[in-house]
């Protein structure tokens, strides 16, 4: 249908639009940061590098150009999918991040595929289960929610590897070595989208189509699946894009904990020793996926509620 | 008795030791409609469920017999149960947006009840829920069948309800509330839909708090209050000649066919719901003035009005050219379907909408269009009563600070005085002062739509807008309240613009009226010749579907 078609092409436009508006700002601000840019490239104000150098260095990145013209060629050369050049890795920045890129995305994408599953289960039980349950319940999503990921993680280590030794406590290569990051991350999202679900289910559960579904004879187990989850998901879902973003966020402090590589043990690095080219790189990485997953999600929450797609213009 | 398709012998419903249903019986047999009337909290919706095993969490049901089609209910294992609800007895519930799932078509809906109780294959299924759309007089059944509830009016919410309590041919249809919330000739459709499933043979049990509703298409009527059963008999014999008082009392507050003016209850009955307080004793009925010809007590005029809205590309005509002048001591009601104009044009009266074209004046001065800077000053004599008082309340606020703030109006009172103006107000509408210490939450129906009047006289109005007031109100309370209004007009000689659904109220209520369709008012004058010689083919419909 053309609507649709018209709807997909705003958002891919506003996608357009969050990516360069985050390759202008961290432009921008990264010329904002005191100090010479040149000098930074020779490895800071400590260096001691000598005017020649300083000179050839600004003139190999265009340093000594008016900033519209550095700004225009560093938006060209974005658009030509030139990251540029790591300083720290002695590497492009597209292959480092490539080399990175798939174990984060493997490790985000699971814990939301598990958090998800974890948040069902959990309101499946709890609401079959009678009033202790839902108070269990809401109780154990609440714990879960505000439990830091390094505590998690550390916890998890100790009981699955050094007490029942079914789980490697460091990353390894293969699906085994993804169970425990992944739950890491997946655990306090759970509690999040568990709570934010929790509220819109017990609405939708007293609501007359749940009675009429139990006038004309649906199971309970069919009325939860079919119709409250559904009612259920709607909040949780649009909010699963942020939800992918600080599970970004969060793989920062899980990759470091668990020796994996991947995106965020390499911003963390890079952060640590300045290289503001691969930092860059791993912002619009990001960004690029934030604003992808939040296309998504929109993608799903049209197909989970239809009535959003009759919006006036 | 054979061929009875429902038997209820001595049911009684308790909720943890509260007894709700206590001593109920009946039967309904084949091709017999039987109807139970009572008003909300009588025990009516409650006993119909327990026929599906539906009475609610933590339900307490027991009976001497309860069988559907010759098997016993009560007892009957989970699995058996749900064969039961939708095979043997279709539940139709009270249209609302959400008595069907929002999220999905209608027609899946419906395809769900012939998937449970049927061996149809998914094709078959589909060509059954077409067939069944276009026997509930649905038109165009393929596209209503992709449809969601949203996308249907009322009518056709209900109609697809009634395909999907049918589905699976029942011998029993259980219908709770089948036309509430449904425009008059829109009732009537679906009344006769029920008469014919009726007349083809299916047992069907009516449940409503409205008798008039019930009037034309059940052959016995049981009169429910308080959880039991106290009159039973054709229709004709429960209308005409009610025996037990509380009958009396019902079909005396139905307001239509009662001249304007003439209270619907007597005192003793008021001071009930209004704990104990007593009313000034009404005397003799509120005549109806005759207008003065130079116009002095116009306090709202309204003169070709036009308002347009723009929705998705398309304009939607809400007001075209209306107009209506509203005088001192005296109510313009003003009717029409849902989505005549009637809730637009209340906005355009009350200011909170500006017309596109033609003007509003009050007192003789310019009201509308205009800048908020040139009302505001002006706002405490025009109030307005809503039909859902209760969100119209904040409600984390007392009855005594909604007043407060509208007594004070933002300006720094002493509380003293603030206090006195509370409980005089609440004594007004016939409130005790101790009302003022509780939540909205926890008031009756009628007791809220008493706060809500005492909170637009707070001002000192001159006119009041009453939007529904009491559509959402069981009838006895509906009578208390309008009998509250009548008193108040008296007194104060306001004017009151009265949007009703309902022709019985407008009837009753107004010296003048105003029919609007599509936006235009079709006819205008005194209540008298609109209804009893309308000149409009639009009127003339409403006038039948009414029933008057």
């Amino acid at each position: 249908m053309p609507g649709a078609r018209r709807w997909l092409l705003l958002r891919a436009g506003g996608v357009v639009f969050v990516l360069w508006a985050a390759a202008t700002v961290t432009f921008f601000a990264l010329r904002l940061i005191p100090g010479d840019p040149a000098e930074a490239i020779l490895g800071g104000p400590g260096s001691q590098a000598g005017p020649e150098a300083l000179e050839q260095v600004r003139r190999e990145y265009g340093l000594d150009r008016p900033l519209v013209v550095q700004y225009l060629a560093y938006l060209g050369r974005l658009l030509a999918g030139d990251l540029g050049q790591s300083y720290s890795l002695r590497e492009p920045v597209a292959s480092a991040i490539g080399e990175q890129l798939g174990a984060t995305l493997t490790l985000a994408v699971s814990a939301l595929v598990l958090a998800w599953a974890l948040a069902c289960a959990l309101a499946a039980w709890s609401v079959r289960g009678g009033r202790v349950a839902w108070a269990v319940g809401s109780g154990l999503e609440l714990v879960a929610a505000a439990v830091p990921h390094f505590w998690l993680a550390t916890v998890l280590i100790l009981f699955f590897s050094t007490t029942l030794g079914v789980l490697p406590p460091v990353s390894v290569p293969g699906p085994l070595g993804v169970v425990l990051p992944a739950l890491t991350l997946a655990v306090p999202l759970a509690g999040f989208l568990g709570q934010v679900m929790r509220e819109s289910l017990l609405s939708a559960m007293e609501s007359p189509f749940v009675t009429t579904a139990r006038a004309r004879g649906e199971s309970e187990v069919r009325i939860f699946w079919r119709h409250t989850l559904r009612h259920a998901a709607i909040p949780a879902v649009g909010l699963s894009g942020w939800a992918f973003g600080s599970l970004i966020s969060g793989a920062v402090v899980v990759e470091a904990v668990f020796a994996r590589q991947g995106l965020g043990r390499s911003l963390l690095s890079a952060v640590q020793l300045r290289d503001v080219t691969l930092v860059t790189g791993i912002v619009l990485v990001v960004a690029l996926a934030y604003t992808l997953m939040t296309l998504l999600t929109d993608v799903a929450d049209r197909l989970v509620d239809p009535r959003t797609r009759t919006v006036p213009r | 008795m054979s061929g009875a398709v429902l038997r209820v012998d001595d049911l009684a419903v308790s909720f943890g030791g509260r007894r709700v249903v206590d001593g109920v019986s009946f039967e309904v047999a084949a091709g017999e409609c039987v109807a139970i009337v009572g008003e909300s909290g009588s025990g009516k919706s409650v006993t119909a469920r327990s026929v599906l095993g539906l009475a609610g969490d933590g339900a307490r049901v027991t009976a001497a017999a309860l069988t559907v089609a010759g098997e016993a209910v009560l007892g009957l294992s989970g699995r058996r149960l749900r064969r039961l609800r939708g095979g043997t007895v279709g539940f139709i519930a009270q249209d609302a947006l959400v008595s069907l799932d929002p999220l999905r078509p209608v027609g899946r809906e419906i395809a769900d009840t012939l998937a449970l109780h049927t061996d149809l294959d998914a094709a078959a299924r589909r060509e059954r829920t077409l067939e069944l759309l276009r026997r509930v007089g649905l038109d165009d059944p393929e596209l209503r069948a992709r449809q969601r509830p949203g996308q249907l009016s009322g009518g056709q919410r209900q109609r697809a309800l009634i395909a999907a309590g049918i589905a699976a041919d029942p011998a029993l249809v259980i219908a709770d509330e089948p036309t509430t919330a449904l425009d008059q000739p829109v009732q009537a459709g679906v009344l006769r839909l029920l008469g014919q499933l009726r007349d083809e043979g299916t047992g069907v049990l009516l449940i409503s708090h409205d008798l008039a509703v019930v009037r034309g298409v059940a052959d016995r009527v049981l009169v429910m209050t308080d959880g039991a059963l106290v009159e039973e008999g054709t229709p004709a014999e429960v209308l005409g000649h009610p025996r037990h008082p509380y009958t009396k009392a019902l079909v005396a507050a139905v307001p239509a066919g009662r001249p304007r003016g003439v209270p619907l209850l007597d005192a003793a009955a008021a001071d009930a719901d209004s704990g104990g307080r007593r009313n000034s004793r009404r005397t003799g009925a509120h005549e109806p003035t005759t207008p003065p010809l130079d116009g002095s007590d116009v306090l709202m005029s309204v003169s070709g009005v036009r308002r347009v809205f723009h929705v998705a590309g398309r304009d939607i005509v809400a007001a075209d050219d209306v107009s209506l002048t509203l005088r001192a001591g005296r109510t313009l009601g003003l009717v029409g379907e849902s989505g005549s104009g009637k809730s637009t044009t209340a906005r355009l009266l009350l200011g909170l909408e500006q017309p596109d074209a033609g003007e509003v004046t009050l007192l003789g001065e310019p009201w509308s269009p205009g800048p908020e800077s040139a009302r505001r000053a002006r706002r405490p004599l025009v109030g307005a009563v809503f039909q859902d008082a209760l969100s119209s309340f904040d409600p984390r606020w007392t009855v005594g600070t909604v007043l407060a703030d509208a007594v004070t109006r933002g300006r720094s009172l002493r509380p003293g005085p603030v206090r006195a103006e509370i409980t005089a107000l609440l004594g007004t509408v016939g409130l005790d002062a101790d009302v003022a210490a509780r939540r909205p939450l926890h008031l009756s129906g009628g007791q809220r739509q008493r706060v809500s009047i005492a909170r637009a006289l707070a001002a000192d109005p001159r006119v009041l807008i009453l939007d529904e007031p009491v559509s959402a109100l069981d009838v006895s309370v509906q009578a208390q309240v309008l009998d509250l209004l009548d008193r108040l007009q008296r007194e104060r000689n306001l004017a009151y613009l009265l949007i009703t659904h309902d022709l019985g109220v407008a009837l009753h209520m107004s010296d003048d009226l105003a029919v609007l369709q599509h936006g235009r008012v079709v006819e205008h004058g005194p209540a008298s010749t609109v209804l009893e010689d309308p000149q409009h083919p639009y009127a003339r419909r409403l006038r039948e579907a009414a029933g008057l």
